[in-house]
């Protein structure tokens, strides 16, 4: 028994794995299994009556009957049952009474609650019965008779209520069901937002694939001057100015857009071509990067050896380089995808009616007017499920090759001919330009004077002033949470990637790859719900402090660091490590001095792409915040909130934020990728 | 590390120092926390109004759309962070009439509606006239009544902005009141003509950017665009206008009551409800307070509130969505 602690003590592996897991069960799991309880549940039914103050009778409306059957047996007489089981019986005494009783001798109990609510209890179900009296908009209201019980015997009461009142009853006990999937699988409403959400997802990442591949083979196979300068600018790419990035392509390719306006078309970009064509500019990047980093850390020799065997350059490309790379591609083509699907910013304000998962869900969650817990549960839940499908997709397609190189040679690049310079130029500019115009114009737009949420043609430093007047503490602690959120994302990013490709523990492997993407998937809002559920009281209270944000923000964008630390893993070959070990270096030795710095260039993408993403996340943000923990995204967020807000705040706040993000991420770049100097080749 | 480390005292001690110059003073002081979807440019002057009257109260103000608010409330519900919800549309309160807790307002007599469980106080009233954008339409196509909208030649032109009253509490004012004058067979050949929004802003946005030709309007937003001179019309219709009250509630379980008691005393004061008339054009819920300049009188205008419960109302809508395909 000691010998085997010890052992385990030894694999350092092993401590982390056990650490990782409780992390992630206690940040992800814990907090959030409340939306796979939600979803298996149903409130027990509702029915409303109104009640006719001439006529004095009582009418059903049947639209609002739930869960319940309600028989009309005569004018003024239901019978309210379900599966077969009769409950009880309404029927009309006179005008403002009703008697209610149960059938066989069941008892019926009710009683009234101080905000005038009768409950009555028959058979196990539990029904609130409550009044609402309307009147017209300037008569003051009248007193309405409260609602009223009288025990009659032991199976039946008399109800007495207002005469014109509408009478609701409810009843809101759960029951586990399955029948949220079946609504969700079967009415017309749902299944299409599940078609649109599946239409988008695929057609933006097909083609942002093809943008991002092409850009990221050129780039890594030609020696082009300036390939750090364009590597950091489509790393900034991959962020979109939060909330007005959507906005702008409004703004420009709208009905009356700029764009539109200055060309006479007659075409607007809102509808699901617009939701498509706004989306693969925003994850082309991810793509990009992560091949790009597969392309140059292949070995030449493979190219070489398949060109002096007689293969073209086309078929060495088919053949040899894509597939190669693969590890990487796939990789970002799934970031690019699970972006794609759960984007719900994009499709909210690029469309004015399309439906898809994103949108159904949040609203479903969100409504100012009475949410729908379930649905949006049942919702997340066959997200989350789609997802899992492609990531074990994905893990299987790279598990099953082993595309790993031995060696760790020097890439290598050809020399282009002017033309071909000049042609990967005009198309890395021609993607930077789409990719940077909604960046670009909220640029413009913070120097511009705005009223009542619409920018005039006025120039001015006003929005920076009013900004550095009222907000600039947001930017320490923006700094601040977004640095700590990163460095923990970077720790846990390589080492749970290590778990997933190498230690291929049963199981827990697998387990952690599909814990590490649920925070990616449930909107942001929604996982602020959990933890504010978990965490708002002892024995772990964390709400209001800033702790909740670090750990929201950490285990939201850990995705982007695992992946990109399991795409170099993947072209590592193991036996690198082996030879270390097998030398005599402890696993964690091996591991940091052999594995870690090959790693290098995959790690630096991912987390920068982390830190940018965790810097602009907004939708936890809102749930979890409280002052004087307010981060930019915040200010940005309130300063949009309203269709007459005051976005010139928005805008330059988001031109202070991205200058913030860039500076740094452009040295960090700079120089971990001068590590991979390349020597030019001469075939 | 050290970064992080150094930024992190820094903030500590600056919000530190702010505690201790709150906790300072005898008289009522502390901190209150407020929630409210409502812009900077109503909450800055209300809330310096507050402070000057309160100089020892520091008002933490929380922003963000109305339903992530209220979800906010309903999740942390065990141990509420909030005192005050400062906005959100009398149906909320309604719906949510659990989070919040009754209080006889200083000023609630002085309003012209009153909540019978006194958990809403009103703050302002909106009308929702019909908005149309003026480069899509020509003037003789402008619809002068709301009966017009059922005929299908408004689907032809583009279609009609409507928000969905089950998520927006704008669109549940415009079809319960619509339905209520016209009754649901009516709505229905409404829906038909219409592009249903998933929100109250995405219908505005829509008619301001010209992506539709007609929808509805919060008629303080839609007189400042007016003002700014955007190609948008506000149109009362002579047969219906809908309106809605616009209110603000204590919250059930508050950790500073007293504080908040205080603000929603002062919300339904005269000099703020002056203040939101003339920086935001809010019609005020007292009857003391004239509306704003360019606003129709309420008295001219035939006003269709809500007339049925929400739950009758979204299950109503959502069988016409049904039937309809939507």
């Amino acid at each position: 028994m000691r010998i085997r602690l010890l052992s385990n003590i030894k694999d350092p592996w092993r401590i982390f794995t056990a650490a990782a897991l409780v992390i992630l069960i206690g940040l992800i799991i814990v907090p959030q299994i409340w939306i796979a309880r939600t979803s298996v549940q149903q409130q027990g039914g509702a029915f409303d009556f109104k009640a006719d103050s001439k006529a004095g009778t009582i009418s059903l409306i049947k639209e609002t009957v739930k869960g319940y059957d309600v028989e009309t047996k005569g004018p003024n007489l239901y019978y309210i049952s379900r599966n077969g089981i009769y409950y009880f019986s309404i029927r009309r005494e006179k005008s403002g009474s009703l008697i209610l009783s149960a059938g066989g001798d069941k008892p019926l109990k009710a009683s009234i609650r101080s905000g005038g609510t009768v409950i009555v209890k028959v058979r196990g179900s539990r029904f609130n019965i409550r009044q609402k009296v309307f009147s017209s908009f300037f008569s003051t209201q009248k007193k309405v008779t409260p609602l009223f019980i009288t025990k009659i015997s032991n199976n039946s009461i008399r109800l007495n209520y207002s005469r014109n009142a509408f009478l609701s009853f409810i009843d809101r006990q759960k029951h586990y069901t399955l029948t949220n999937y079946l609504v969700f699988l079967t009415r017309s409403r749902y299944v299409k937002a599940i078609v649109n959400s599946l239409i988008v997802t695929v057609v933006s990442t097909f083609f942002a694939a093809l943008i991002g591949i092409t850009l990221a083979y050129f780039l890594s196979r030609y020696s082009i001057p300036g390939t750090n300068t364009i590597l950091v600018l489509f790393t900034m790419a991959s962020v979109s100015p939060p909330f007005l990035g959507a906005y702008a392509w409004r703004m420009l390719l709208g009905s009356y857009g700029i764009i539109t306006r200055i060309f006479g078309l007659h075409w607007t970009i809102v509808g699901i071509h617009g939701v498509i064509w706004v989306i693969i500019w925003l994850v082309f990047p991810i793509i990009f990067l992560l091949s790009y980093d597969s392309f140059t850390s292949l070995d030449s020799s493979f190219r070489e050896s398949s060109i002096s065997l007689g293969a073209d350059r086309r078929k060495t490309l088919l053949k040899i380089e894509i597939p190669l790379a693969l590890p990487g591609i796939i990789t970002g083509l799934y970031l690019a995808m699970m972006a794609a699907f759960s984007d719900f910013g994009t499709p909210y304000i690029i469309s004015l009616n399309l439906n898809v998962l994103p949108v159904l869900i949040y609203k479903e969650y969100m409504s100012e007017v009475g949410s729908n817990p379930s649905i949006a549960s049942t919702g997340s839940i066959l997200m989350i499920f789609v997802s899992t499908l492609i990531l074990t997709g994905q893990r299987i397609y790279l598990a099953g090759r082993a595309y790993a190189s031995i060696k760790t040679s020097k890439p290598s690049v050809l020399k282009p001919s002017g033309k071909m310079k000049t042609l990967i130029y005009m198309f890395t500019i021609t993607v930077a330009f789409f990719a940077f115009l909604p960046h670009i114009t909220v640029f413009i737009l913070s120097f511009l004077k705005w009223n009542v949420g619409i920018v005039t043609g006025i120039l001015t430093m006003g929005n920076y002033t009013k900004l550095f007047v009222s907000d600039l503490n947001a930017i320490f602690v923006s700094f601040f949470l977004g640095l700590s959120a990163t460095f923990l994302d970077f720790i846990f990013g390589i080492g749970i990637a290590y778990i997933i490709v190498r230690k291929r523990y049963p199981v827990i492997s697998n387990l952690l790859g599909i814990l590490v993407m649920i925070p990616y998937l449930i909107p942001g809002t929604v996982l602020g719900l959990g933890f504010i559920l978990i965490f708002n009281q002892p024995p772990v209270l964390l709400t209001g402090t800033w702790l909740i944000l670090v750990l929201a923000y950490f285990i939201r964008k850990l995705p982007f660091s695992v992946k990109s630390s399991e795409a170099s893993l993947y072209q590592i070959h193991p036996a690198l490590e082996e030879a270390a070990k097998s030398l005599g270096a402890p696993p964690f030795k091996s591991f940091s001095t052999v594995t870690l710095p090959m790693m290098l260039g995959g790690i630096i993408s991912g987390v920068s792409l982390s830190f940018l993403q965790i810097m602009t996340e907004l939708s936890s943000t809102i749930m979890l915040y409280r002052p004087p923990w307010k981060p930019m995204t915040a200010v940005i967020f309130e300063n949009t909130i309203e269709a007459g807000a005051d976005f010139g705040i928005a805008a330059s706040m988001t031109v202070i934020l991205m200058l913030l993000l860039y500076l740094p991420l452009y040295f960090i770049t700079l120089n971990t990728r001068k590590l991979k100097e390349r020597r030019i080749e001469t075939i | 590390m050290k970064k992080i480390f150094l930024s992190f005292v820094l903030i500590c001690t600056v919000s530190l120092t702010g505690l201790f110059a709150a906790g300072q003073s005898e008289k009522l002081s502390g901190s209150l926390t407020v929630y409210s979807p409502h812009g900077a440019e109503i909450t800055g002057p209300i809330v310096s109004l507050y402070n000057k009257k309160y100089p020892d109260i520091k008002v933490e103000l929380i922003k963000a759309g109305t339903g992530e608010l209220l979800s906010r409330l309903r999740a942390e519900k065990n141990n509420p962070a909030a005192d005050v919800m400062w906005g959100g549309s009398t149906i909320l309160f309604e719906s949510a009439a659990d989070l919040f807790a009754p209080y006889k307002a200083a000023n609630d007599k002085d309003m012209i509606k009153q909540d019978p469980n006194n958990k809403w106080h009103p703050f302002s009233i909106l009308c929702q006239p019909v908005l149309v954008n003026t480069r899509r339409l020509k003037p003789a196509e402008y619809p002068e009544t709301i009966k017009e909208l059922a005929d299908p030649v408004w689907k032809e032109r583009g279609g009609i902005a409507l928000a969905d009253p089950n998520k927006s509490g704008t669109g549940f004012t415009i079809v319960s009141g619509i339905s209520n004058a016209y009754g649901w067979g009516f709505v229905k050949e409404l829906v038909k003509n219409s592009k249903v929004t998933p929100g109250s802003d995405a219908m505005f946005k829509a008619v301001l950017d010209g992506e539709v030709p007609v929808g509805f309007i919060n008629e303080d937003l839609g007189i400042k665009w007016e003002l700014a001179g955007q190609p948008v019309k506000m149109i009362y219709a002579s047969d219906v206008v809908t309106v809605q009250i616009d209110a603000y509630g204590l919250v059930k379980g508050a950790p500073h009551s007293k504080l908040g008691k205080t603000f929603i005393d002062f919300l339904g004061s005269k000099p703020v409800a002056e203040i939101a008339r003339n920086t935001i054009k809010r019609r005020s819920a007292r009857k003391d307070v004239s509306p704003p300049q360019g606003l129709p009188a309420l008295g001219d205008l035939k006003l269709y509130p809500e007339s049925e419960p929400r739950t009758v109302v979204t299950a109503k809508f959502n069988k016409i969505l049904k039937e309809l395909g939507k």
